[in-house]
């Protein structure tokens, strides 16, 4: 086992001083918030530059770092690979302009807005509970994994991670519900900076004290050559690239925290330029913590049964403990047949299951000197912070602008109102995040997580917002088919993951074939739908003649 | 002197001073940036 260098008094005391200033900074900018505008887009003033540090800083929490790291530490370099895919994805839609410059030249604030034009409120309002489903599925593990990273590295004991999630929360939930996108955009731009010396000096310092050629080595004896390959290797094949294309490309275009940046911008000029100039952050941000996960396996090993209690260890009879630890990286129960799997002391096959996404942290905690510690977790928290309020922001927006939308249509509500309940929803959100990452555990690696629960809402609004820009034809039948069907397909493979009955067939179908079933029935859906059915005698301007055209 | 696996070595290099220039770029102007958004909405108050 590990022990941490974390001083409370030198480490803490810069994380203080951090989270002190960056609080002053979001609170500070409170009073220019006057109007629901200002409070979601951040009145559309966002330049370039506080664009890109936005979305660089959104798109680059803890969780981030531990499932890129996780990523290499199970599958090598080859682990890098979605980032290379995330990349392409936002060069292309950043140099085309595809869907995003009908998006922002359309002005709405999110996409169900966008799909009232064209098909319709009772499409919005689905549209907006299928966003929120996806979205708030996908964000559930953030303070969880967030509160796991700050009890590894500081060494506290995991018994605190209810104390961390809740610290975490209470800090992220003040400023966001005061401040809006306005503080968001701000201690933004203060996380960016903290958090891009944190990376660039830890990552120097693992290449220099651990070593080039130590990494490479421990990559080929664990993973031989489909470690150095970025498709090929266990659990990255054809359906895996097929899968991260399809995703990375429909998150590009629909993922509302992304697409926030693009609705905030000047112009969709700016808005295109900031997807292009960030698209190659994307590789660095799986790279990176990719080097310290490779490091972790260097130092700690692959050891899995040291990490559990010891009681749950002197449970195990000496086979099933030499299966476990002679298992291939980050799959410690592959060789136990089901009976011995059932054997197993209860919670050690999640505690096993978590070993690879806590070897980074571990070995950090234990790696970084005194000082340099300090300055990572406040890095670190940097990144959580501001992922956590960028997020609960934009699902936030859709829940108030397109969720609880006929609700204010009887009524129109004044703008304090309107603050009123988007404070509320924020808060609310915090305590769903805290309430459902203590309860509720992934089946596989938080990356597959990710993607699955992304899909739930990529794949049908993708199709949706393809349709609603290039398609005269697509209609409001063809809108609602790609929404349930692009919605069920991995809800029910969530679920089957989880039910004993089907919990080996899910694991045989895969989360990349459920993903690109996704895809498949989403589309399916809106162009049956559309073309089954006579085109729309209703749209939002009836008697205008681009009620049917498309927005581009 | 030989580096194992050179073209990993080099994308590992290349995040690392891509990741450096545009932390020092958007430091830069980002500064800048939230001065004038801060102004502009000062004026529509």
């Amino acid at each position: 086992m590990t022990t941490s260098h974390f001083s409370p008094l030198i480490d803490g005391s810069i994380i203080g001083v951090y989270l002190v200033v960056t609080m002053a900074a979001g609170l500070a900018v409170r009073r220019y918030v006057n109007r629901v505008e200002d409070f979601l887009v951040a009145g559309r003033e966002m330049n370039l530059h506080l664009g890109i540090a936005s979305l660089a800083t959104t798109e680059f929490g803890v969780i981030t770092c531990m499932y890129t790291a996780q990523a290499a530490h199970n599958h090598g370099f080859g682990g890098v690979l979605p980032g290379i895919v995330h990349c392409l994805a936002l060069l292309f839609v950043g140099l085309t302009g595809f869907c995003v410059t009908p998006l922002r030249e359309a002005g709405v604030m999110t996409l169900p807005e966008l799909f009232e034009r064209r098909f319709g409120p009772f499409v919005r309002w689905l549209a907006g509970v299928v966003i929120v489903l996806g979205g708030l599925l996908n964000m559930g593990m953030f303070l969880k994994i967030g509160g796991d990273f700050l009890c590894l590295t500081t060494g506290y004991d995991v018994a605190n991670l209810v104390l961390m999630m809740a610290g975490l929360l209470l800090l992220v939930v003040v400023y966001t519900v005061f401040g809006g996108m306005l503080s968001v955009l701000v201690t933004d731009f203060l996380q960016f900076v903290v958090m891009s010396l944190g990376l660039l000096v830890v990552t120097g310092l693992v290449l220099w004290r651990v070593g080039w050629d130590r990494l490479v080595a421990t990559v080929q004896r664990h993973h031989g050559d489909a470690g150095f390959t970025l498709v090929g290797g266990p659990g990255q094949g054809w359906d895996f690239l097929v899968c991260q294309l399809l995703t990375m490309v429909a998150v590009t275009i629909t993922w509302q925290a992304t697409l926030a940046r693009v609705l905030s911008a000047k112009d969709a000029a700016t808005g295109r330029k900031i997807y292009s100039r960030t698209s190659f952050f994307m590789v660095c941000r799986w790279m990176l913590p990719g080097v310290w996960g490779i490091a972790a396996l260097a130092t700690l090993g692959w050891q899995p049964t040291a990490h559990l209690p010891a009681a749950d260890v002197a449970a195990l009879t000496p086979e099933i403990r030499a299966k476990i630890d002679a298992s291939p990286v980050g799959r410690p129960l592959e060789q136990l047949t089901a009976e011995e799997r059932a054997a197993l002391p209860p919670g050690a096959a999640a505690a096993l299951g978590d070993v690879s996404l806590h070897a980074m942290p571990r070995f950090l905690g234990a790696f970084l000197p005194v000082g340099m510690l300090g300055l990572l977790v406040a890095a670190m928290l940097a990144a959580e912070m501001s992922t956590d309020s960028g997020y609960m922001l934009a699902w936030g927006s859709v829940i108030y602008n397109d969720v609880l939308a006929p609700l204010r249509r009887r009524r129109p509500w004044s703008e304090r109102t309107g603050l009123l309940w988007n404070r509320a929803i924020v808060a609310l959100i915090g305590v769903y995040l805290f309430v459902y990452g203590l309860w509720y555990r992934p089946a596989g690696d938080v990356w597959s997580y990710i993607v699955l629960s992304a899909t739930i809402y990529a794949s049908s609004m993708a199709t949706m917002v393809i349709a609603c820009c290039y398609w005269p034809r697509a209609n409001r039948r063809g809108a609602i088919g790609a929404i349930l069907l692009g919605s069920v397909v991995p809800v029910v493979f969530l679920v089957m993951e989880k039910l004993p009955a089907t919990a080996d067939l899910a694991a045989r179908i895969g989360p990349n074939l459920a993903g690109i079933a996704s895809f498949a029935a989403s589309a399916f859906g809106m162009v049956a739908g559309s073309l089954l059915g006579p085109r729309d005698p209703w749209s939002a301007n009836a008697e205008s003649s681009t009620s049917r055209e498309p927005i581009a | 002197m030989t580096i194992p696996h050179l073209p990993w070595f080099l994308l590992v290099v290349v995040c690392l001073a891509w990741y450096g220039v545009l932390t020092g770029y958007v430091t830069w102007h980002g500064g800048r940036d939230i001065v004038r958004m801060l102004e502009s909405l000062s004026r529509r108050r």
